[in-house]
């Protein structure tokens, strides 16, 4: 009866899943859509005073009529999820170019910065905790526990601005912005990614300080294992299991884009749409790049449970 | 030890020159322009890309004084009633594809201007009747009323001229096949703009062989990527701030340059409400208020003080009366709190912020308690629809170049912007400017209306704006123009 319970359970998941990230999608866009409703300004408007013009207030009408914004609230929503479905996300307000099409052509740019950034920091806070927790209130943790304090404190628009003064304008190691290849995302990449490690780095440090209390910690010392021998047999793992929750959703996070840091490096990604998306009003654009970011972090909030079933025994009998 | 770090020393530099090693685009050719937004329109917009990017034209162009000059129009007669426009197209234009420019294509890409309000926002063609092409090469306009300024209403982004082939049925442009002196080779939307000289353009060659434009948004990267010589120029409207200009000027490889913009930056009255319904109340303000000073001190280099209540580039209507005279402070305050109203969009441009706060020590000092709302765009329109607020700062673009556009509205009872200050005898005299086809006439009417506004003050213009711009020496020859469009022919603006 039990295995019977599990094989179906098994079975069931991915559509089980499928159906949660379905009812968060449709909340999360019925919430924003809400929420654009009850900004004040009007969308035609916008659309049209783009280029400083002195807009006429019959063309304003037109348009509304034209943009289908005179329909009723519910009407209007249940137009954008029946196109949503089947995957079309409709036009943007701005460029009249297809949503879809505009998000996707900003996805290399947003996934590469996330994905060296997410290295980027995993690395970091990793190496950074292990010496500062093994060298506890000495000189190294002293030294990184200063380093993080600042690393979280520095705005990412100031410390984009210093690294690129230093090794742009004076070093001409990589360029100011934009730019093309790798070399377009190490400044990026180096601001976003060092108030992250620095963070992390600190709870990855009270992660390993715990665990080194740990009784089965102490036995191994006790049964003459040296140092480093008991961290990669005993701790690192123990230490890491809390992190994953933590990366997944520094990833997740990641995956929707960086205003600010994109917008220092003219870096043409998710999160400069959405931001330029707010700004003009473009409420498809809105919509699409909201769920798309909703979508990424459930995504790796669901794959690092996966690792976590993986990982931990007791988490999979669950 | 020596050696050990003689050694990484080495092997530093030499894995820096290997990895890191940058630098812009040596070919003299190439003009590489940052630019603070994106000039990729879409699909569904007037023209595709931005009119700086010399890739369309219009039938007529805006010269410096902001009058009509031919562009694809070679030349335009109307009738003696002014109901009737004929545009002469010129002979010798061709399309980027290298086909001719014919006068039925002109009036295709007209029409599907006028179809669409999204492509006429400021309904610049609302009088318009009917547009047909007539003969081998006249467009002609009927108009349901005489338009003095018309060919100023078609100049620009009012008229691009695009292959009726590249137009689809909804009037979206699928790709951009126009006549300016550029084509484009490559659009990654939000990022840059290449273009390539168009060897058939009809008027002075293009200056370059490629022309790049980059989105740099954040003003401080657009002058370290100028700086590290990865831009040539930096343009568009507000791409320099003024505090930047002395950092700019102190730069050995720089050049700072201004040219006076059709923007006016004007305080506008909310006279709906209380005080500022009272005229006492708008004339004391307005006499109480140091425009110079606001001026010399934020606008630095950037800005004139305004005698008009918009540019004085168009000399035929500028006459300069606006000068507020101190009076004394009238009394009796009704108001608890005066609302400065911001748009949050305009502050990283300009001074308004600043100017808001200058304003509100003013008032203190007539122990009058001042609140500054910023609100983003959307917000900002909204507010100034309902008028919860007194006072409101904002930027003011004569596109067309005719004053009527700037009557019409702020001024007019029926003005789309009016704030609450109607007047009839006014709006006789806008219905009359509007309409006169005698230019001297015409002038004395918009003297008489320059009169009441110095008079009423529904508004306050602060000042003109002077826009900066800048480019490295080696591309000396960069110029932009009145409208911020930058001149990439061997034809100086």
């Amino acid at each position: 009866m039990e295995n019977y319970l599990k094989k179906q359970a098994k079975r069931y998941f991915p559509l089980k899943e499928s159906i949660r990230l379905g009812i968060t999608l449709f909340g999360v866009s019925l919430l924003t859509f809400l929420m654009l409703e009850f900004v004040p300004g009007d969308a035609a408007e916008m659309i049209l005073s783009s280029h400083n013009d002195a807009v006429s207030a019959e063309k304003i009408a037109a348009l509304r009529k034209e943009l289908g914004l005179d329909s009723p609230l519910p009407i209007r929503y249940l137009n954008w999820l029946r196109r949503a479905v089947s995957l079309d996300l409709g036009n943007s307000f701005r460029t009249g170019d297809p949503v879809s099409r505009e998000i996707l052509n900003s996805l290399p740019t947003t996934l590469t910065l996330a994905f060296f950034t997410f290295l980027f920091a995993v690395v970091v806070s990793v190496a950074g905790g292990i010496v500062s927790a093994m060298f506890q209130n000495r000189l190294p943790d002293k030294c990184h526990r200063l380093w993080t304090i600042i690393a979280v404190s520095v705005p990412d628009y100031w410390l984009g601005l210093i690294l690129m003064l230093i090794f742009s304008l004076k070093l001409h190691w990589v360029p100011v912005a934009g730019g093309t290849g790798f070399r377009a995302f190490i400044l990026p990449v180096l601001t976003l990614g060092l108030s992250v490690s620095a963070s992390e780095g600190r709870v990855f440090r009270a992660s390993i300080l715990e665990i080194l209390s740990q009784d089965y910690v102490l036995f191994a010392y006790s049964k003459g294992l040296t140092r480093i021998k008991v961290f990669i047999r005993y701790m690192f793992k123990a230490a890491v299991i809390p992190m994953i929750s933590m990366w997944g959703m520094l990833l997740g996070h990641l995956l929707g884009g960086a205003v600010i840091v994109e917008s220092v490096f003219s870096l043409p990604g998710l999160g400069k749409l959405a931001a330029d998306a707010v700004l003009n009003r473009d409420m498809p654009m809105i919509q699409g790049t909201v769920l798309t970011m909703t979508f990424f972090f459930i995504i790796t909030s669901r794959i690092m449970d996966v690792i976590y079933f993986m990982l931990i025994p007791q988490y999979r009998k669950t | 030890m020596c050696f050990n770090i003689r050694s990484a020393k080495i092997l530093f530099l030499l894995l820096s020159q290997i990895f890191f090693c940058f630098s812009a685009s040596a070919d003299p050719k190439t003009l590489t322009v940052g630019v603070g937004r994106d000039f990729y329109d879409g699909t569904d917009s007037r023209s595709f890309l931005h009119g700086s990017t010399n890739t369309w034209e219009g039938l007529t162009y805006l010269d410096k004084h902001l009058n009509a000059v031919p562009c694809i129009a070679e030349s335009w007669q109307s009738t003696d009633d002014g109901r009737q426009w004929t545009f002469h197209i010129r002979k010798g234009v061709f399309f980027h594809d290298n086909t001719p420019v014919t006068n039925a294509d002109v009036a295709a890409s007209i029409q599907r201007i006028m179809s669409y309000p999204r492509y006429d926002p400021t309904g610049n063609y609302q009088a318009v009747i009917s547009v047909t092409a007539q003969g081998k090469e006249e467009v002609v306009f009927r108009l349901k009323a005489p338009a003095p300024y018309f060919p100023k209403l078609t100049a620009y982004y009012s008229s691009p001229i695009i292959k009726p082939s590249c137009i689809a049925s909804d009037g979206r442009i699928t790709q951009l096949i126009a006549t300016g002196p550029y084509k484009v080779i490559r659009i990654a939307p939000g990022d840059r703009i290449e273009l390539e000289a168009f060897k058939e353009y009809w008027g002075e060659k293009p200056l370059y062989s490629k022309v790049i434009f980059r989105s740099i948004t954040d003003a401080q990267s657009r002058i370290m990527a100028l700086m590290a010589g990865e831009i040539d120029a930096v343009a568009d409207v507000g791409a320099i701030l003024p505090e930047q200009a002395s950092e700019i000027r102190r730069h050995p490889d720089l050049i700072l340059k201004q040219v006076q913009v059709a923007t006016t930056h004007l305080l506008i009255f909310n006279s709906r409400i209380l005080p500022f319904s009272e005229l006492e109340y708008r004339a004391w303000f307005a006499g109480a208020l140091n425009r110079s000073e606001l001026v010399s001190v934020f606008a630095l280099c950037a800005g004139i003080e305004a005698r008009d209540p918009y540019t004085p580039l168009c000399r035929d209507f500028a006459f300069g009366l606006i000068r507020p005279e101190s009076k004394p402070f009238p009394g009796n305050f009704s108001e608890k709190e005066v609302i400065i109203l911001l748009n949050q969009a305009t502050l990283q441009r300009w001074h308004y912020l600043e100017i808001a706060q200058v304003i509100q020590e003013m008032l203190r000092g007539y122990g009058i308690a001042a609140k500054i709302e910023t609100t983003e765009a959307g917000a900002y329109q909204e507010t100034l629809k309902n008028g919860n607020f007194h006072i409101a700062i904002q930027p003011y673009t004569l596109m067309t170049g005719d004053p009527d556009f700037f009557y019409a509205y702020w001024i007019a009872s029926d003005a789309p912007r009016n704030c609450g200050w109607k007047d009839a005898e006014t709006d006789m005299l806008i219905r009359n400017a509007r309409y006169e086809m005698n230019l001297s006439r015409r002038k004395e009417l918009y003297r008489q209306l320059a009169e009441k506004i110095s008079h009423f003050l529904p508004l306050v213009p602060l000042y003109h704006d002077v826009s900066l711009y800048a480019c490295r020496k080696t591309a000396k020859e960069f110029e932009m123009d009145v409208m911020f469009r930058p001149h990439l022919t061997e034809e100086k603006p």
